[in-house]
């Protein structure tokens, strides 16, 4: 291989890799928007989306697990257990969703604890 | 409006009448895009009184209003401004607005309503609008033509005319004249008094804005301005300010206002300003726009986004869609804004596209909204110019991506709104010049008229389940709101009475209330209306006006809405409380009802005798003051030159005749041009006088010593005639064709040279004979302009000509052209320009072409490379410097850097395709001078560009290559020192 | 050879990099921190006096802090926030129903914040190691004796329902702060600690927020 064929292989083939082969990742959906709009503070927008996302894939554990991370951002603690309690059961060894879970009862489930201790105290 | 030949239409005649002399091109490198005329007018004339009516329709109707109209206009003007017209006036009248831009008057942007021209005192309009509209643009054109008769006294007058009033003094009187306030002129003159933005009257008379405002002051300032004058000086001083413009003479009439009221124009101003603070005082207690919220961008100029002419809300009420215009790109874009704190999440219409020449627009909110956002969340739908009319296209709402386009035969459409849970959309628009409802099918694309009445709908909604439709209708001279079912139309109930106008109207959630606009209190504020109970709630008590409003869904009290603010429309979102005001009664109409219609002052019939066809010609008028255009390139030499023009009423036919000279060679022109039809033809005659420099280095190379390249001058004269057709594809494409006979007489222009050469020239390819041809092109320019020139796009030509062999003495060729061009936008003005532009002649005579200097070749003299075959190809980085400077000799810029490279290559017959240059070799310390033979020469460099008094004049610092092999393209040569260049002329 | 090696490693290396999904993204999430007390029922809220243990203070502590919570309650709130100067003996006072729905007779929506105060200062001195340098004294002796003036505020504090009289809620705050500017004054140091005991109270009543990191999946 000469120098220069070596130069223009290597450069188209880094250019195409770049600007084409991986640009699926760019492409807007339901799930990337609604990671978009979470990323802003636009929950609600956000949900629907995540909503829309689940309406197609029921399946989609990330959906349910953003939905989750967004109920629970809204103060739906119910609803956002629901939602990781899915999330877990499809995609029980993602440690994302292990992560949000373990999180979100130790956040939320302490204070209950706390509450009712200082109830039985009384 | 005052009259101007278009220079474009004179390029256009000019560029495809000329087959052989691209050379020229140098001065004017666009080939224009092309106007088509979709429509072949069948133009019907009626006289009125004062008026000659020309019209097309079939429909008398039409023809009894306009005349109708006019003469009730003629009639109230000329009683208040006590002056009868020395003429009588041309009334042409076009049934839509995209057949009004057809007109070959004017090249009219969209969003002109009419125009009236001082040449010959003709008024166009259209008539896309409610009736006592109509009336009102007459009443503002016809000013006009009162306005010419006193100041220039008859039609023509105005060629003698040196100077002319301040726009403000022209138009404001026309809007004076309607009696009539909009409330759209109301709202801007209110905002700007409100905010402080009053245009201030410059020394010399003009008023000027320091702030951007939706239209120029003239209209609604010159307006308020007549009105302080009446309410100062009564109606006589009206009418002495008019009669001061009469009779001072033309330098006075500079200073009008020092004239008739003896104030200068600062003190005059400064009064103006006392008086319409005064008018609009009781207004400052009122809801400053920027107390609901932050504003929800647009922003400018903290961004580049100006006016949010509409917006519609995502279904969970987190992101508006907003249409604004980009100031930097100078284009129209739909933007996802956050609700939250206004920013910008996407552009989704970001660059420039060939789908659309522009996405339609609506300043007036009555209109209603042009953008709809669908329940699912997925689309929104928005109306863009195509080519004659307009389609509807729907985007994705996440990528901007195009889902559907759809071609529409309905005029200004506006209004979309989406069925919930069908693939219908509701929208409005003109059909047969009346506003009503359609519904259109987005797989079938089937449209269906669902009013077919000659009322004005527009503006409507639909109720979250689609069963219900609110929209307003246009009651004598208000807009009233009116609720159908959706899937009957016919049954209407009446939900807003009285005074006043009550418009862009919305469903709540529940679609148990109807929020919409109203300017019951002078402004335009939210109310709402319970389809329930009747209450009538009121919202807000804005200084402004505050329109579209929407309940943000799953917040009750909360609203997204539009406020007209500081000179735009803003977005605020606020939570706003009710005060009940009244409880209306929800009146069924009944089919049978009469709605109060506008009517004119005076009404008569038609005689349907007097109507008569337009045939022929007809009479010949001048088009306008001949223009004037000077140009200079790096040889030194000027170009000069100007043109006068006849044409019809209509502009269908223009006769024109142009004269210019560089140096000393002069060249003339006459053509005829039809421009009725979609296929426009023209036939002409012509003597050019060109000049270009032989190639010296194709004689003895030792003359090379003796003579510089200006000695090698040679003239070339064309005479004849030819006739040319041009047809264009859309806007953006065509192709044109010429046939015709030319003389060319070629010879050097110092006899000496001659003599030198020993009677004929050792350069041999001097055409002297008689050239029948014809010419084939295909012609492209998609290429997107601002004020510094291209900036992205791209332009072509494709050509042959083809020498016909009349006999053994006539020329044969046969040449080949191709120009292409494109631009490649980087951003913030900076972008990448490549050109190429060959050609090759072969045949008996081939055609010699000739190119170099200026932004051709800047390294080799003016067009000094010289062939039957050749190419030059360029390459610049063009950036911008500085946006604007101002001067001791006035304001200049923008300024612009270019880096440039540039090559070429060229052959002329029986030669080898080599160029001789002159380099130096250095021996024992001498630089000793020697030709030397290159297969291409070229230059790099830099260079700057700055526009003075109009013209772009640039500096160039160039430095010379040259590539002794073309096929080993990286190995080239330096060579001499770096020159500077001046020349003006505008970028390829 | 090897340079085309080198070149083909560097190839998969950025094709792995650039087709490199982005699965997750981390999220700062703002989580409303759960209140003690739910105050949204109330309409009026009507700071009362606090009980003064053992007050030996050179100012009035009671005017202070009314006028000091009353203000931040304002900002906070969308209440009607208003003071009353009801007389209180002793602790006692606070258990005793009547007393309370006395105050304010067939006021629903009413709630009393009040609460007892002890506030105290001392002085303390110690043989301390060499000394800060300060602009005034560069050369700052060693082994000296420093003293320090110390303030104790303790107070506990009620929300009492003025329809039924109840304590509704009650807690304890201790907070000490030691100044070693001996010019510090006992009313200055007071609302030192006692915006500490705002912040540690309002929290408790009227919630807040606490910043909790989630992760978003794209897959």
């Amino acid at each position: 291989m000469n120098k220069l064929s070596t130069f223009t292989v290597f450069s188209f083939l880094l250019l195409s890799v770049l600007f084409s082969g991986c640009a699926s990742q760019l492409q807007q959906n339901q799930m990337q928007f609604g990671i978009k709009s979470a990323q802003k503070d636009l929950w609600n927008e956000a949900i629907f989306r995540w909503k829309k996302s689940i309406r197609s894939a029921s399946d989609s554990a990330a959906a349910h697990n953003n939905l989750g991370v967004a109920y629970e951002k809204k103060g739906m603690i119910e609803e956002a257990e629901k939602e990781y309690k899915i999330a877990l059961k499809l995609d029980p060894d993602n440690e994302h969703i292990q992560s949000n879970y373990t999180k979100f009862k130790k956040y939320w489930k302490e204070s209950e604890k706390t509450e009712e201790e200082k109830d039985e105290k009384k | 409006m005052k009259n101007r030949i278009k220079f474009l239409v004179f390029l256009l005649i000019f560029v495809i009448s000329i087959s052989h002399t691209f050379g020229q091109s140098i001065y004017f490198p666009y080939y224009g895009k092309n106007k088509v005329n979709y429509t072949k007018f069948q133009w019907k004339s009626y006289k009125t009184d004062n008026f000659d009516i020309y019209y097309y329709t079939e429909d008398i109707r039409t023809l009894k209003i306009i005349s109708e109209l006019a003469e009730s206009a003629f009639k109230r003007i000329s009683l208040k401004i006590k002056h009868q017209l020395s003429a009588r006036v041309p009334i042409l009248f076009y049934k839509t607005s995209t057949e009004f831009q057809q007109t070959n008057l004017y090249q009219l942007p969209e969003g002109v309503l009419g125009v009236a021209e001082p040449l010959l005192y003709r008024v166009a309009l259209h008539g896309d609008m409610p009736i006592d509209e109509l009336q009102d643009l007459v009443e503002h054109e016809l000013t006009h033509i009162f306005e010419y008769d006193l100041l220039y006294g008859s039609p023509g007058g105005v060629v003698y005319a040196m100077s002319a009033p301040a726009d403000w003094i022209m138009e404001g009187f026309s809007e004076y004249n309607t009696e009539t306030w909009s409330s759209w002129s109301a709202l801007i003159v209110r905002d700007a008094v409100l905010n402080d933005r009053i245009p201030e009257l410059t020394k010399r008379g003009s008023l000027f804005s320091r702030y951007p405002m939706p239209r120029p002051p003239s209209y609604d300032f010159g307006h308020a301005m007549y009105e302080f004058i009446e309410h100062k000086y009564g109606r006589n001083g009206v009418r002495n300010f008019w009669q001061s413009l009469k009779n001072s003479p033309m330098i006075g009439r500079l200073n009008p206002i020092k004239r008739a009221f003896n104030l200068e124009p600062k003190e005059f101003g400064h009064e103006f300003k006392k008086y319409i603070r005064d008018k609009y005082k009781h207004f400052l207690l009122r809801d400053n726009p920027e107390n609901y919220s932050i504003t929800m961008g647009p922003e400018f100029p903290l961004n580049e986004f100006w006016f949010a002419f509409s917006h519609a809300l995502s279904p969970s009420g987190d992101i508006i869609a907003v249409e604004t215009f980009n100031v930097k790109d100078s284009d129209f874009d739909i933007l996802l804004l956050s609700a939250k704190d206004g920013s910008v999440i996407k552009n989704l219409t970001k660059g420039y596209t060939l789908k659309y020449e522009h996405i339609k627009y609506e300043i007036e909110p009555s209109k209603g909204r042009d953008i709809a956002w669908s329940s699912d969340g997925d689309r929104i739908a928005f109306f863009a110019r195509t080519g004659k009319k307009h389609s509807l296209f729907i985007i994705d709402a996440l990528s901007g991506k195009t889902l559907n386009k759809i071609f529409l035969n309905q005029d200004r459409p506006s209004s979309p709104c989406f069925v919930p849970g069908n693939n219908e959309l509701f929208f409005t628009g003109f059909e047969h010049g009346i506003h009503d409802i359609f519904k259109l099918n987005l797989g079938t694309k089937k449209v269906i008229n669902l009013t077919q009445d000659d009322l004005y709908e527009k503006a409507l909604a639909l109720s979250p389940d689609g069963s219900q439709i609110v929209y307003s209708i246009r009651i004598g001279t208000y807009d009233k709101l009116f609720l159908s079912p959706v899937n009957n139309l016919k049954e209407k109930t009446q939900l807003t009475f009285g005074r006043g106008n009550t418009i862009t109207p919305e469903f709540s959630p529940d679609a148990k209330t109807i929020y919409f606009s109203g300017d019951m209190r002078e402004a335009f504020n939210i109310y709402s209306v319970s389809l329930d109970t009747g209450e009538l709630k009121r919202y807000t008590d804005v200084r402004t006006g505050n329109f579209f409003p929407v309940q943000v869904p799953n917040s009750p009290d909360t609203f997204v809405f539009a406020s007209f603010n500081k000179g735009s429309f803003q977005i605020f979102k606020s939570k706003l409380e009710g005060e009940v005001e009244k409880t209306v009664t929800l009146a069924k109409i009944e089919d049978e009802e009469e709605y109060q219609r506008f009517e004119p002052l005076l009404t008569f019939e038609i005689d349907k005798e007097k109507i008569k066809p337009c045939k022929g010609i007809g009479k010949l008028y001048m088009s306008g003051k001949p223009p004037l255009d000077a140009i200079f390139s790096t040889d030194g030499g000027i170009y000069g030159g100007s043109s006068i023009a006849f044409s019809d009423l209509f502009r269908d036919h223009t006769f024109s005749f142009t004269a210019y000279q560089v140096r000393s060679f002069r060249s003339y022109y006459f053509s005829y041009f039809n421009q009725k039809r979609r296929l426009q033809f023209m036939a002409s005659a012509f003597r050019y006088t060109m000049y270009y420099y032989t190639p010296y280095s194709y004689m003895d190379p030792s003359l090379y010593y003796r003579l510089n390249y200006r000695d090698a001058i040679a003239t070339r004269t064309i005479s004849g005639a030819n006739v040319g057709a041009y047809y264009p594809f859309s806007r953006y494409y065509r192709v044109q064709a010429t046939f015709g006979y030319s003389n060319y007489a070629e010879d050097f222009f110092d006899p000496y040279m001659n003599k030198l050469m020993g009677g004929t020239t050792g350069y041999g390819f001097f055409w002297n004979g008689s050239n029948v041809s014809g010419s084939l092109s295909l012609v492209g320019e998609t290429t997107k302009f601002k004020n510094y020139g291209p900036a992205g796009g791209n332009t072509f030509k494709i050509g042959i000509t083809q020498s016909l062999p009349i006999a053994e003495s006539f020329i044969q060729n046969t040449t080949l052209q191709l120009d292409f061009r494109q631009y490649l936008y980087i951003g913030a003005d900076a972008l990448f320009a490549f050109r190429f532009n060959g050609f090759a002649s072969r045949g008996k005579n081939p055609y010699i072409s000739y190119f170099g200097g200026n932004n051709q070749v800047r390294s080799a003299n003016y067009y000094s490379l010289v062939g039957n075959e050749g190419w030059y190809s360029n390459l610049e980085f063009r950036f911008p410097l500085i946006n604007s400077a101002t001067t001791l000799l006035g304001q200049i810029g923008p300024i612009r850097g270019t880096f440039f490279l540039d090559m070429a290559r060229i052959k002329l017959k029986g030669y080898p395709a080599q160029i001789t240059i002159l380099d130096y070799l250095t021996v024992d310390g001498e630089n000793l001078p020697y030709l030397r033979k290159v297969d291409s020469v070229g230059s790099y460099g830099f260079g700057i560009e700055l526009f003075f008094l109009g013209f772009p004049v640039h500096l160039d610092f160039v430095k010379a290559l040259d590539w002794p092999k073309f096929s080993a393209p990286f190995k080239y040569n330096t060579r001499g020192k770096w020159m500077t260049k001046f020349w003006i002329g505008f970028d390829f | 050879m090897k340079r085309n090696r080198i070149f083909l490693i560097l190839l998969i290396f950025l094709v792995l990099y650039s087709c490199k999904t982005g699965n997750y993204w981390k999220i700062k999430l703002e989580l409303p921190v759960k209140t003690s007390l739910d105050i949204s029922r109330f309409k009026n809220i009507v700071i009362a006096n606090f009980f003064l243990i053992d007050d030996k203070n050179d100012f009035e502590i009671n005017p202070a802090l009314l006028e000091y919570l009353s203000s931040e309650l304002s900002q906070d709130l969308d209440k009607n926030i208003s003071t009353n100067n009801i007389a209180l003996d002793n602790e006692e006072l606070f258990q005793n129903k009547d007393f309370w729905k006395g105050q304010a007779p067939g006021e629903d929506a009413t709630a009393f914040l009040t609460g007892s105060i002890e506030y105290t200062s001392e002085t303390r001195k110690a043989l301390i190691g060499k000394s800060k340098k300060q602009f005034d004294n560069p050369f700052p002796s060693k082994n000296r004796l420093a003293s320090r003036k110390f303030y104790n505020l303790k107070m506990n504090v009620y929300f009492i329902n003025a329809a039924t009289g109840e304590v509704i809620y009650e807690t304890k705050f201790n907070e000490t702060q030691a100044y070693e500017n001996p010019n510090q004054t006992a009313e200055f140091a007071f609302f030192d600690q006692v915006h500490k005991v705002k912040e540690k109270l309002f929290r408790q009543v009227l919630g807040g927020e606490r910043i909790q990191q989630r992760y978003l999946i794209s897959k």
